[in-house]
């Protein structure tokens, strides 16, 4: 019979160096799942400092006029619901409060659209419920939804030279139950050319920017709402002037509910109170702090374990070496 | 001011009321004329495919090129008169963009069925013959079928007026809850689980790579430790506010000076000088990679990765 074979001691390195997969997936969920549930329950607020981009976007957006319209070209489905469904809920909250109308469509992902109407109608649950109770956004008079394009580019190309004939055969039911044109309604009556829309929102995962700048850019005011993974790509365009603003992940989306809470000053600071009128006027007593919020206390200890595991991996190769010296 | 009326599309042969059975003879015709033409390209002689594809390819090409590079009319309208021949093939361009980009979205749905029409054939095929894994695959298709046949159940039972307000007031209704449960509760919650999963891998892989082995090393991990601090509002505020006590607030020499190790300036210094140039190189690499791809594409040069 054979002797049973006794396993090496691992030195103290060795073992800090070799932690198990699964035992970091666990420390993992725990982590997160319990900050989630702890920021929710507490109501716990991170702090944060907007950064230049995304003041540049809330200025933007805090300043369309009301009855105006916006494009919302949503690439958002739950795989992204961290990032840029906190950031489709936050711009339209803000849509909602000034009375800006937009025009919704997809030409990333069929779903988008559903998740769309998801959040609209979670949003319009929030207004019916407020006290006191705000009028819901209906769709025809205050937005239309246009569907999937499945492709995209030549529909903006389409777009940039005549907007009324590139979506000229979309239809949406008016209150009746009529199937109209869609630039019959209150949404699109004013608007002849695409410089009339006052700003173009990709809120997407991917990285639409290079189509969309290239097409629509220099007649519309485009916002660029992204994942955090696609930040650096799209941070160029921010520089050389062709993004008016930029909303960077789950920080910006915690960093725009901020401004929505703070607003910017006649002097550039967030949530001064330099005399003279607003930059970009806050939205006092409303629900501003909202998933961004929520999720933001989980990223910082997701952020916070991994640099601890780093260290300990680390440490533990330092270790290793000088024993083996 | 144009009259709203001009404004309006004109009526086509497509216009015809949703639902009516005017507009579904058009779609099952078009339908069958679309299936026999994808259909009949298959049985064109092996000679004859490479020139016919690559003509379509070439004049698809030629259309957007000239959309860019040809003189644009400035505020158009159909009512003009062109004065010349650049004008013509500018008027043309343009009066004929909203038919190709309708086009080109038919066709590109065309694709998309073309697509679910060969998944569908794999994993049948894999069902009937028993494969390895053959349980996934009849899930595949079930799981299919099921939305398909719940999404448009759901999608006909709000036509009509009032009949979407009724099915949002009453979820209960069948074919919306059918449709609900399947969307919203199955489907987008695996669709965020699945994507949560890459945090797991990410997770793992950053303890297992991140080792201070050379310099190199080193640089790249303080470079992104200090990025991801810059990403947490409580330490970007906090090591602030320890920078401020040490007279990095105010003016002056000693501000300027304290403010270089504001966490936000060394982010942006890093973004701005390694990180974006970084970026726009690679880029600039790409972009010219992808044109040289196009035109090898548009004037038919490829030969693809088999020949």
């Amino acid at each position: 019979m054979d002797e049973p074979v006794e396993k090496p001691q691992l030195s103290l390195g060795e073992k800090l160096q070799s932690v198990k997969r699964n035992a970091l997936y666990l420390t993992l969920f725990c982590v997160v799942s319990g900050s989630l549930i702890l920021s929710h329950a507490l109501s716990i607020r991170v702090p944060t400092q907007p950064q230049e981009y995304t003041k540049d976007a809330y200025k933007l957006l805090r300043n369309i006029p009301e009855g105006q319209t916006i494009v919302i070209d949503t690439g958002t489905t739950n795989a992204s619901r961290g990032e840029c469904g906190c950031q489709m809920e936050a711009v339209l909250r803000m849509a909602m409060r000034e009375k800006v109308k937009f025009v919704l469509y997809t030409w990333v992902e069929p779903q988008c659209v559903e998740v769309a109407k998801s959040i609209i109608a979670n949003i319009n649950q929030e207004r019916r419920t407020s006290n006191p109770p705000l009028p819901e956004y209906k769709e025809w008079d205050d937005y239309v939804i246009l569907g999937f394009f499945p492709d995209g580019p030549t529909m903006l190309q389409s777009v940039a030279s005549n907007i009324r004939e590139a979506w000229g055969t979309k239809k949406e039911k008016d209150p009746t139950g009529a199937e109209r044109s869609v630039f019959e309604s209150p949404v699109l009556k004013q608007i002849k050319r695409v410089d009339d829309l006052k700003a173009y929102l990709p809120i997407s995962p991917t990285n639409l920017m290079p189509t969309v700048v290239a097409r629509v850019g220099r007649k519309v005011p485009v916002i660029s709402m992204i994942a955090g993974v696609m930040f650096p790509e799209q941070f160029n365009y921010y520089k050389s002037g062709q993004l008016k603003g930029l909303v960077n992940g789950l920080v910006g989306a915690v960093e725009l509910e901020a401004l929505m809470e703070k607003g910017i000053d006649s002097a550039g600071d967030v949530g001064g109170n330099a005399p003279g009128p607003p930059i970009a006027a806050p939205f006092p007593g409303a629900k501003n702090y909202a998933r961004g919020s929520d999720y933001y206390f989980a990223f910082c200890c997701a952020i916070t374990l991994l640099m601890l595991t780093v260290i300990v991996g680390n440490v533990g190769m330092m270790l290793e070496k000088r024993r083996n010296r | 001011m144009i009259p709203f009326a001009q404004l309006t599309p004109p009526t086509t042969l497509w216009s015809a009321p949703n639902g009516s059975t005017l507009l579904w003879a058009e779609i099952i015709i078009a339908f069958l004329v679309g299936t026999a033409i994808v259909f009949g390209l298959a049985f064109i002689p092996k000679g004859l495919r490479r020139p016919i594809i690559g003509s379509a390819t070439f004049l698809g090409g030629l259309y957007f090129m000239l959309h860019y590079l040809w003189p644009t009319a400035q505020d158009y309208s159909k009512d003009e008169i062109p004065r010349n021949s650049v004008e013509t093939v500018s008027f043309w361009l343009q009066s004929s963009l909203p038919t190709v980009t309708n086009f080109n979205q038919v066709l590109t749905g065309l694709l998309l069925g073309l697509g679910i029409a060969s998944l569908l054939r794999v994993h049948i095929g894999r069902v009937a013959k028993k494969h390895k894994e053959w349980p996934y695959s009849l899930t595949l298709v079930i799981s299919m079928v099921v939305m398909t046949i719940f999404g448009y159940w759901d999608w006909c039972s709000k036509i009509g007026p009032g009949a979407a307000k009724a099915a949002a007031e009453n979820p209960q209704i069948f074919p919306n809850f059918g449709w609900n449960f399947l969307f919203d509760g199955l489907f987008v919650n695996l669709d965020a689980v699945m994507y949560s999963m890459i945090a797991f891998f990410i997770f793992s892989a950053a303890y297992r790579s991140f080792r201070l082995r050379s310099a190199e090393s080193a640089i790249l991990l303080g470079t992104a430790v200090l990025v991801m601090l810059s990403l947490m509002g409580s330490v970007l505020v906090g090591w602030d506010r320890v920078v401020d006590m040490m007279g990095g607030s105010g003016h002056g020499s000693v501000a300027t000076f304290m403010g270089n190790f504001r966490l936000g300036n060394i982010k942006d210094w890093v973004q701005n000088n390694f990180q974006s140039p970084s970026i726009r190189a690679i880029e600039f690499g790409l972009a010219i990679g992808i044109l040289a791809m196009s035109l090898r594409l548009w004037l038919g040069i490829e030969k693809g990765i088999n020949s």
